[in-house]
C-alpha cells in the first residue's frame, strides 16, 4: 500500500500536460448533431497521433499498452486541461473496445480495435430493449442462422448515440428453447447494413441522446460474432463489468472539478440571506464541506479499481458500489446547484447547471439503474439470497 | 376538529376535476414544446366557474368561499400542472380589494384582465406605492397585469408598463419566463405581507397547487409500477420500488394535511397562522420536488424521455417552488414563528 507514483509515473504526468497544453481544442464542442460527431472524432484522431489513444490497451491493436493507473493520469490530466469529453467514442473505448480485447477474434480485434483509437469508427450500444432493460436477459430481438449469415429482426432501444454510429455491439436471442441466459449471442453490427434503422428520441433535456433502432432481416456475417453462438450472456458480463466498473472512470474524475466549480458558483453567487456569499450561508457551507469529501471518497473509490484492475484483468461486482455512488452524488451536486442558484435556476442556459441537473438523471439510470447495482451489491458481492420474486 | 373535505367542499373537488380533465388534460403539454398560454375563452370560463374571486365574500364581489375552498381549488390546478396564472388572478383580486380597487378587482373577478405573478430576483427590489427592482414573471406571454411578489407584499401593475422584458428559456419548456428590471413603477395597488395576512394565502396557495403535484406525480409512478413488468413481475412487487412508492405516498400525506391545516389556520386568523402557512410551503415544495425525481426514475429509461409525462411533473414542481418567497425566507419563520399551541 502506497501513494506515491513512480518517479516513470510522474515524467508521465508532465508530458502528458505538455501535450494536452498544445493540443487540447481550443474550440468548445458543438451540443449535437453531426458536427459533435465530428469533433469527438477528430479530438481522437489528435489524440491518436500524438501517441495517447488507448494509454492501456495492448500495443499490438494500436494502444499504449501501459498499466491503468496511466490511465488514470490521463483523464485527471484531461479534466486539469479542460479537454472535451469521449463523447461519441464513449461505447468503443470504454467497453466495446475491452470486449473484444477480453472476447474477440484476432481478425476482429485487429480491424476494430485500431479504427476505435484512429476515431475512424463510432460503436454503440443495442442491449436494451422496450421490454427488457433492467431485465436485460429477456430480450427478444431474434438472431437465425442462414448459412454464413445471422439474420436478425427485432428492435433496440434507448441506444445512445445511434445516429453517429457504425457499428454496434447487438444482442440477439438466437435460441429461442434454451435458458433465459442460454440463448443469447453478441454481435458486431454494421449500423450502415440493410434493414436497420434508427429513430433518435427526444429526451427532457430537449436533445436526443439516444435512439430506438430497428432490425429487419438483417445480415450478420457469422465472423462478426463475439463468443460462440449462445455463449453471448458470458460476453455480455464482460461488456457490463467493463460499463460498470472503468467506464466512467473519466466522469468520476471530471465531478472532483465539478464539485471545485460548484464552490466557485457558491462564493460568486448572493446567498438565501440575500445579502453574503451563497458560500457563507451555514447550510449551503456544511453541504458543500461534505460533498468535497464524498468526492474525495470516489476518488479513492477509483484508486481501489485501479489497484485491483493491476491485479485482474476483468473488473469484479464492486464495481457496481463506484457507479452506485457516483450516481447518487452526481444527482446530489446538481441539486446543491439548484439550491445555490434560487430562482436563478429556472434560467436555462446550454451548458448551464439546470441542464446538469436534467441529465443527471441519466446517470441514475444508464448502464442499470442505481435499484440493479444495489441488487448486484447485495447479491453478488455480499452474498445475499437472490430475491425469489425475480426469474 | 375535521380536516377532511365536507359534501360541498367534495362537490368542489370533483366539479373541479372533472373541468380540469377536458380543459387541461396532461396530453396538451406534447401538444407543443412551447408555453401555450390560457385562451381567452377558457379564461373567461374559469372567471364564470367563479374562481378567481372564490374565496373572497360575496360583499367584496366574491364568491364567498374561503381560503379552504381554494386551496381544494389549486390542489386539483397543480395535479394537470395548470399555467400558475389562476393563482396570480386570486392573490391580485384580493390585492385590488385590499387597496379599494373595487373596480379593478371587479375586473379581475369577471375575467376582462388576466394576471401574471413575478416573483423578486434580488433583494434591493422594493414593493409599495411604486415598484423597483428585478422580477421573474411567470407564465406572462398574454396577460393585462402583473402581480409583483416580494416579501415586502404584492403590488399589481399593467403588463404594458413593464415593456418589453428579457424572456429567457425555462426549465420548464411549458413555462414562459420573462425577467424584467422595473425602476419607480406606480403600482395600481398594493398590499402589504400582513394584510389580510396575504402573503400567507399566497403560500398556502403555492402550496396546495405543489401539493396536487406531488400527489399527481406518486399516482403516476404507481400505475406504472403496476403496469410495467420486468423479471416476468409487474415492478411494483420489487421493494426498491414499492418503498419508492411507498415513500412518494408519506410525502403527499405530510404535505397534504399540512396545508389544508395551514389554509384553516390562516383562514381562521390564528396566531400560527404564518408557521403553518410557511410549513405547508416547504413541505409541499419537498414532496413535490422529490416525487418528481422518484416518478422518473420508477420510469427508468422512459423516464428521462420528452414523449413520457415524468419530467414534466419534477420541471413544474421547480417552478412553483420558486414561487411566494424562498426556502430561505419559509425556513426563518418557520423557525422564528409561534407554532400551535
Ligand atoms: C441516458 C441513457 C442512456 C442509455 N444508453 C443505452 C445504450 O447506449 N444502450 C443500451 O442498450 N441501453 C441504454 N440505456 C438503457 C438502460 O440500460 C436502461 O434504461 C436501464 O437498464 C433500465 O431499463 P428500463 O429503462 O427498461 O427500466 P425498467 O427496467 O423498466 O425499470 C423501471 C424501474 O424498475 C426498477 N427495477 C426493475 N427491476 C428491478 C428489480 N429487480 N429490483 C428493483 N428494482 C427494479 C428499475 O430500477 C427502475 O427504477 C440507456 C438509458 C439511459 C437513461
Amino acid at each position: 500500500m502506497d501513494l506515491d507514483l513512480s518517479s516513470e509515473d510522474e515524467r508521465f504526468r508532465e508530458e502528458v500536460r505538455d501535450w494536452l497544453h498544445e493540443n487540447v481544442p481550443k474550440e468548445p464542442a458543438p451540443p449535437y448533431g453531426p458536427e459533435y460527431r465530428e469533433y469527438c472524432r477528430q479530438w481522437q484522431r489528435t489524440q491518436f497521433e500524438g501517441g495517447w489513444a488507448g494509454i492501456s490497451w495492448p500495443s499490438e491493436y494500436g494502444g499504449c499498452g501501459l498499466p491503468p493507473i496511466r490511465q488514470m493520469i490521463w483523464h485527471q490530466e484531461n479534466a486539469r486541461a479542460n479537454a472535451p469529453a469521449v463523447g461519441v467514442n464513449f461505447v468503443g473505448l470504454n467497453h466495446g473496445g475491452p470486449t473484444l480485447i477480453a472476447c474477440g477474434t484476432e481478425e476482429q480485434k485487429a480491424y476494430h480495435l485500431p479504427r476505435i483509437l484512429r476515431g475512424d469508427i463510432v460503436w454503440c450500444q443495442g442491449f436494451s430493449e422496450p421490454s427488457a432493460g433492467s431485465d436485460l436477459a429477456a430480450l427478444k430481438t431474434r438472431g437465425v442462422v442462414d448459412g454464413d449469415d445471422l439474420v436478425v429482426n427485432g428492435q433496440k432501444i434507448w441506444t445512445s448515440y445511434a445516429e453517429h454510429a457504425d457499428f454496434q455491439e447487438l444482442l440477439v436471442r438466437t435460441d429461442p428453447d434454451a435458458s433465459k441466459h442460454g440463448g443469447i449471442s453478441w454481435l458486431i453490427c454494421d449500423m450502415n447494413l440493410p434493414g436497420v434503422e434508427v429513430r433518435p428520441i427526444k429526451t427532457m433535456t430537449g436533445h436526443s441522446h439516444f435512439s430506438e433502432v430497428f432490425y429487419t432481416d438483417v445480415r450478420i456475417p457469422l465472423s462478426n460474432m463475439v463468443g460462440e453462438l449462445n455463449d453471448g450472456w458470458r460476453v455480455t458480463m464482460a461488456t457490463l463489468s467493463f460499463e460498470r466498473g472503468t467506464a466512467f472512470m473519466s466522469g468520476q474524475i471530471e465531478l472532483a472539478k465539478v464539485v471545485e466549480s460548484l464552490i466557485e458558483l457558491a462564493k460568486n453567487t448572493t446567498g438565501p440571506d440575500g445579502r453574503r456569499p451563497a458560500i457563507q450561508d451555514d447550510g449551503i457551507a456544511r453541504s458543500l464541506g461534505m460533498i468535497r469529501a464524498e468526492v474525495s471518497a470516489l476518488r479513492c473509490l477509483t484508486l481501489a479499481s485501479i489497484s485491483r484492475a493491476l491485479e485482474s484483468e476483468m473488473p469484479g461486482p464492486e464495481g457496481s458500489i463506484t457507479k452506485l455512488f457516483y450516481a447518487d452524488l452526481s444527482m446530489r451536486v446538481r441539486q446543491l446547484a439548484l439550491e445555490i442558484l434560487g430562482g436563478q435556476a429556472l434560467e436555462r442556459t446550454p451548458q448551464g447547471w439546470t441542464n446538469e441537473y436534467l441529465g443527471a438523471f441519466n446517470v441514475a439510470i444508464g448502464g442499470g439503474t442505481s435499484e440493479i447495482q444495489r441488487n448486484i451489491i447485495g447479491e453478488r458481492v455480499l452474498g445475499l439470497p437472490r430475491d425469489r420474486n425475480r426469474k | 376538529m375535521n380536516l377532511l373535505p365536507d359534501s360541498q367542499q367534495q362537490e368542489i373537488i370533483d366539479a373541479t376535476a372533472g373541468f380540469l380533465e377536458s380543459e387541461f388534460p396532461l396530453s396538451r403539454l406534447h401538444e407543443s414544446e412551447e408555453p401555450v398560454p390560457i385562451s381567452r375563452e377558457l379564461w373567461q370560463t374559469m372567471a364564470e366557474l367563479g374562481w378567481f374571486g372564490l374565496g373572497l365574500s360575496e360583499e367584496l364581489g366574491g364568491t364567498g368561499f374561503t381560503l379552504a375552498e381554494e386551496a381544494l381549488l389549486f390542489r386539483e390546478l397543480g395535479r394537470v400542472l395548470a399555467p400558475t396564472n389562476v393563482l396570480a388572478a386570486s392573490l391580485a383580486v384580493r390585492v385590488a380589494s385590499l387597496a379599494h380597487q373595487s373596480e379593478l378587482a371587479e375586473s379581475i373577478i369577471g375575467g376582462n384582465q388576466r394576471v401574471a405573478i413575478a416573483e423578486t430576483a434580488d433583494m434591493e427590489s422594493t414593493l409599495g406605492e411604486n415598484v423597483t427592482g428585478r422580477f421573474r414573471c411567470i407564465d406572462g406571454s398574454d396577460v393585462e397585469l402583473v402581480l409583483c411578489s416580494s416579501a415586502q407584499g404584492f403590488a399589481l401593475v399593467t403588463r404594458d408598463a413593464l415593456g418589453q422584458g428579457d424572456v429567457v428559456p425555462c426549465m420548464d419548456e411549458h413555462t414562459h419566463l420573462e425577467i424584467f428590471d422595473i425602476g419607480g413603477l406606480p403600482a395600481l395597488a398594493f398590499a402589504p405581507t400582513e394584510m389580510d395576512s396575504i402573503q400567507n394565502r399566497g403560500s398556502v396557495l403555492a402550496a396546495s397547487m405543489l401539493v396536487g403535484s406531488s400527489e399527481a406525480a406518486r399516482d403516476q409512478a404507481t400505475e406504472y409500477a403496476k403496469e410495467r413488468q420486468q423479471f416476468g413481475k409487474p415492478i411494483g412487487v420489487f421493494q426498491a420500488i414499492k418503498h419508492k412508492c411507498a415513500d412518494m405516498a408519506s410525502r403527499c400525506e405530510a404535505a397534504t394535511w399540512q396545508t389544508f391545516y395551514a389554509a384553516l389556520a390562516v383562514r381562521d386568523g390564528h396566531a400560527d397562522a404564518t408557521f403553518q402557512a410557511s410549513a405547508a410551503k416547504l413541505l409541499s415544495a419537498k414532496a413535490a420536488t422529490e416525487n418528481g425525481q422518484a416518478n422518473i426514475l420508477v420510469h427508468g429509461g422512459y423516464g428521462v424521455t420528452a414523449e413520457y409525462d415524468a419530467h414534466l411533473f419534477l420541471k413544474r414542481s421547480h417552478v412553483l417552488d420558486l414561487l411566494i418567497g424562498t426556502h430561505g425566507e419559509h425556513l426563518t419563520r418557520v423557525l422564528h414563528e409561534p407554532t400551535a399551541a
